[in-house]
């Protein structure tokens, strides 16, 4: 028995990674240097920003309609604020995305890639995405004024990672201008 | 009678496969994965003459081939590495590493295994031999098409659908034998027949891949951060296992 599941785990497991680079091939998006550095600005500048998210999430707000006794209020209140916080969470995960995204495509030619490193930063990615969803979960089921710190640590590490997604950035720019500068082509992704 | 029809359909396609593969040169862009075609065409038109005039020898015969066909597939994987990551010299390091840990993994298996083949026949050995290494190449196909889906390894039209045909029949292929080595879980019977099937449209998807040959239109050209790589990933690494802490203890609260 245990060699049947073992056959057919991996079965599966191959026909589904081939069927989902097959699809992902297709849909697979370029990502541009241009593309790079817009999501970084959007997320330096809109999205991450400490008044945003403390403003969406304030539990004064909440405290304050609350006491009005008007449940309507309160509701819509609280669906309006989840609906921005999980936008936020949302656009901030997509960026994010895209900026590992650029990471993984100037990383590819590099020579020297290192193959526990690669591993360990794919793996903190997945479960960075994982982590993602589950506050996604924790707003949809809290309410979105008892997630705000943890908001706040989202933001926090977005920022850090936003500030190794600069450096990618303006050394690939960097490159790009020496390329440039020498008439040679510069990638597609 | 359906039997009859699929295999007959096989042979057809793979025969009109290696014809077009000689008209239009793909021959020599996959020699490998034609070898392969022309080896399983020649096995199942002998394995037929064999079957007729030598019925006493077919079992043999048979399982004899079947092993051969398995390892000379190994050569389509060889050549869907070579293709794909013939640009992408560090990613290619990394299928490298991958290859030498399941070798050794898999080695480890038949080397304690191969106490208790005493008392099996040599077609069990054989069958069960061949199922190892489908299993191998399933698993090093699933690595390879998990780096071509994390690194984005840009893939021609061509080597696509003979990664996707290839994948689907290894694929198969390893749940299908498996039933049929344990007739008591009471699918063999079906799965023989699911098993033809798959190849067919394997082949199918081949054919229509590989009818037209294209050029791989590879844009990507190196971006040197080679220097500087190590640096960003280790930070890269960093932010995000301090995203995962952070999250994780955020969710707790």
């Amino acid at each position: 028995m245990t060699q049947i599941i073992v056959s057919v785990a991996i079965g599966s497991l191959l026909l589904g990674i081939a069927v989902y680079w097959f699809l992902q091939a297709d849909a697979s998006p370029k990502v541009h240097l241009s593309d790079a550095r817009e999501a970084l600005g959007c997320l330096q500048s809109t999205f991450l920003p400490v008044s945003v998210v403390d403003r969406v999430l304030d539990y004064n707000d909440f405290v304050f309609v609350r006491r009005q006794k008007e449940p309507g209020i309160l509701r819509t209140l609280e669906t309006e604020r989840r609906a921005i916080a999980m936008y936020w969470v949302r656009h901030t995960r997509q960026q994010m995305r895209l900026l590992m995204s650029f990471y993984v495509k100037s990383a590819r030619r590099s020579s020297g890639l290192s193959a526990a490193l690669e591993l360990k930063l794919a793996l903190n990615y997945l479960v960075f995405l994982a982590a993602c969803n589950a506050f996604l979960g924790l707003i949809w089921l809290r309410g979105p004024f008892h997630a705000q710190k943890v908001a706040r640590r989202t933001r926090t590490v977005a920022a850090r990672f936003c500030a190794v997604s600069e450096k990618v950035v303006a050394l690939t720019e960097s490159r790009a201008e020496l390329r440039e500068a020498s008439g040679q082509q510069w990638p597609a992704g | 009678m359906l039997d009859l029809l699929v295999w007959s359909a096989c042979a057809v396609l793979e025969g009109l496969l290696l014809v077009r593969a000689a008209r239009t040169n793909l021959f020599r862009t996959f020699p490998l994965f034609f070898s392969y075609i022309a080896c399983v065409l020649a096995r199942d038109l002998l394995g037929t003459t064999v079957y007729v005039h030598y019925p006493s020898l077919y079992g043999s015969f048979y399982w004899t081939t079947e092993l051969l066909v398995a390892v000379i597939s190994y050569g389509v994987l060889l050549e869907i590495y070579i293709h794909a990551l013939k640009n992408y010299p560090g990613v290619a390091t990394l299928f490298r590493a991958l290859l030498l840990v399941m070798f050794l993994a898999i080695a480890i298996k038949v080397g304690v295994s191969s106490f208790g083949y005493a008392h099996l026949s040599a077609m069990h050995f054989i069958a069960d031999l061949e199922r190892n290494l489908r299993r191998l190449q399933a698993v090093l196909l699933a690595g390879l098409l998990g780096l071509f889906a994390y690194y984005k390894i840009p893939v021609g039209r061509n080597l696509r659908g003979l990664v996707l045909g290839y994948a689907l029949f290894v694929g198969a292929d390893v749940i299908t034998l498996t039933f049929m080595a344990h007739p008591a879980v009471g699918l063999a019977h079906l799965v023989r027949k699911i098993e033809p099937l798959c190849y067919t449209m394997s082949l199918i998807i081949w054919s229509l891949a590989l009818w037209v040959p294209r050029v791989e239109g590879i844009t990507d050209v190196p971006c040197g951060i080679e220097q500087d790589y190590e640096h960003l990933a280790r930070e890269a690494r960093m932010m995000l296992l301090r995203a995962r802490t952070h999250l994780a203890r955020g969710v707790r609260l």
